[in-house]
């Protein structure tokens, strides 16, 4: 097996300087290290610089593993991005702990090198690598953690991990291969037909809930709370396209068993995956805690995306989907970042957990409110907004079956379905609007009112996390305007991801 | 002589226990040896399937061994994580939900006093 060095450079240099630092950490008892900040920043953009002149570079890094393609580089730069950011922000805030720099370089560089993956086993191993840092950000602040629910966020990567691998087995003892390029063609299908049907639905189902699960604070608001918000931050945005990522290559594995395969059993997809949304939804009208509102509401969007792709087979295999992912991706950081914006510099207060602590929100964050209220009301998905569109591909597919069949009974239970969903949808993000557009209870209201910016230190990041916000708010607008002018925009994007 | 299905069984019937005891137990360190059963049953599923059905291709089992070497990577986490609650446990109120937790926490304290 022969490695092409050359063709990732980026993702060597990123490793050495993580040896480097970890050497540091091994043999230098010193803990406060102020330059190593300084040399992480850097390097990493050192590594956007060697990215953008070694652009063109693209090919097999070793056959069968690790291939550099235009998708990939795309990737390569919002991580490196993104990490970048993260790194400034904590300069800024004099975060002098030279562990979590550590941490960061490993993380960009499992999360590029994620991106490069043409393997099922190399793709799981880079997943590991970003998730693996992810258990350790919150040991950097020891004393103050709570380890019930550490726990269970490590138990739960772990099981998860392990059922990836049992599963992938099955694919193993199909195609003879985990590449992802695999070839399909010659396998017997009758054989294996509802096997490999279950496989990659579960295989599905647990992607996504780890795509939603694993901006961590999420599920375990406990652990984000003692994480520190930067790298919260950091881990809820990066670890999203990385496990987009995951999820895009490996339906492509199912795209390739489109040809009688999977579509033929369609029906048995469509009512697992209702069951699911229907068992979720009963989940989130018992909520109270916004974290975990989100996190029910996250795999129920996965849920629709996962059905929009067995919907729409011939937008071009897999791209077709692409501009969904794009939006849930927009919509999920833009109000994680809100809500963590809200409390860090309006609330000044621990953590924001429950619907009584955004209450009054308009009366303090106006601009804020007001564009959080666009997302969530995309994520309901009213026409006009971005999110409109995800649903929209089961009203064409309602249409298309009444115009082939007539109105049957599988058409009135879709459509039934749907509304019923909408109705919940529009109960339990109605609900986060409301409070945050209803009166304020007087001692928040009154403490928010004291609070002031400093102009050096905080407002330079309130308003620029506010401009993310407002900016992904008019993306979402602009996206489902269009979108009921041109009901193609698949179409559209598609140029972007070929 | 044992074919293919008799250790697919084998190895669904270790996975169906795994998952029993990820599900049913309530403590880390059961539900760290219970996952080490579906990790086990991969093990099986990989190495009969290359065995019985694609034997020429060898590369495939350097594969299988760098999986094991993922499987070996998760668990040493684990149990890394595990030293980390016992050593920097005694803020966590554990009577109620993991006796053996706390056990372990005080042989932790019997060591460090020393």
């Amino acid at each position: 097996m022969s490695i092409n060095f050359s063709l990732i450079i980026p993702e060597l240099l990123i490793l050495s300087s993580f040896l480097f630092v970890l050497l540091l950490l091994i043999f230098n008892s010193v803990t406060k290290l102020r330059w190593l900040s300084y040399f992480s920043l850097l390097l990493v953009i050192a590594a956007m610089v060697l990215t953008f002149v070694f652009k063109d570079r693209m090919g097999i890094v070793s056959d069968n593993f690790l291939e550099v393609s235009k998708i990939s580089n795309f990737f390569r730069y919002l991580f490196l991005f993104s990490g970048a950011s993260l790194l400034i922000s904590l300069i800024v805030s004099k975060v002098e702990k030279p562990g979590i720099y550590a941490l960061i370089l490993i993380s960009i560089f499992g999360a590029m090198s994620l991106g490069l993956s043409s393997n099922l086993l190399s793709l799981l191993m880079f997943l590991e690598i970003v998730t693996v840092s992810s258990y350790f950000i919150p040991t950097v602040k020891l004393e103050k953690i709570d380890w019930l629910s550490y726990l269970r966020y490590v138990i739960f990567g772990i099981i998860s991990t392990f059922l990836f691998i049992y599963l992938f087995s099955f694919i193993y003892g199909v195609s003879g291969s985990l590449s992802l390029n695999v070839d399909f063609t010659n396998i017997d299908i009758n054989k294996v037909n509802i096997l490999l049907i279950i496989v990659h639905i579960v295989i599905m189902v647990i992607m996504s809930i780890r795509l939603s699960l694993f901006p961590f604070h999420i599920l375990f608001p406990s652990l984000a709370k003692d994480s520190g918000f930067f790298t919260t931050l950091f881990f809820s945005i990066l670890v999203i396209p990385v496990n987009f990522l995951a999820l895009k290559k490996v339906l492509n594995i199912a795209g390739r068993l489109d040809n009688g395969l999977l579509f033929d059993n369609f029906l048995v997809i469509l009512i697992l995956v209702f069951v699911t949304i229907i068992f979720l939804n009963i989940g989130i009208i018992y909520q109270r805690n916004i974290w975990k509102f989100l996190a029910f509401s996250s795999v129920v969007q996965m849920c629709f995306i996962i059905i929009d792709y067995y919907l729409f087979p011939p937008l071009e295999e897999l791209s077709g989907i692409t501009p969904y992912l794009l939006i849930y991706l927009i919509s999920t950081s833009a109000l994680i970042i809100g809500l963590g914006t809200y409390r860090k510099y309006k609330l000044k207060t621990n953590w924001v957990d429950f619907l009584e602590d955004i209450k009054g929100a308009i009366r303090t964050a106006p601009v804020l409110t007001f564009s959080l209220s666009v997302i969530l009301i995309s994520l309901i998905g009213i026409p006009g907004t971005a999110g409109f569109l995800i649903k929209q591909s089961f009203i064409s597919f309602i249409n298309a079956g009444i115009e082939n069949e007539g109105i049957t009974g599988f058409a009135i239970s879709i459509s039934v379905f749907l509304i019923i969903n909408f109705l919940i949808a529009l109960y339990y993000y109605g609900r986060i609007i409301l409070s945050m557009w209803s009166k304020p209870k007087t001692d928040i209201y009154l403490k928010s009112k004291k609070v002031k910016l400093n102009l050096f230190k905080e407002s330079s990041p309130y308003l620029l996390s506010l401009a993310f916000i407002i900016l992904c708010s008019v993306i979402i607008l602009t996206l489902g305007i269009y979108g009921i002018v041109n009901p193609t925009l698949s179409r559209v994007l598609l140029p972007l991801f070929k | 002589m044992l074919s293919l299905k008799n250790y697919l069984y084998i190895s669904t019937i270790i996975f169906c226990l795994g998952i029993f005891g990820v599900l049913f137990r309530r403590k880390f360190l059961n539900k760290l040896i219970s996952s080490s059963l579906i990790a086990l049953s991969a093990i099986i599923n990989f190495v009969s399937f290359s065995y019985f059905l694609y034997p020429e291709k060898i590369f495939q089992l350097t594969l299988i061994i760098f999986m094991i070497g993922l499987i070996i990577m998760q668990f040493a986490i684990g149990f890394f994580v595990y030293y980390l609650v016992i050593k920097e446990g005694k803020d966590i109120d554990l009577k109620r939900r993991d006796p053996f937790l706390e056990l372990n926490l005080k042989i932790a304290n019997f060591f460090r006093r020393k």
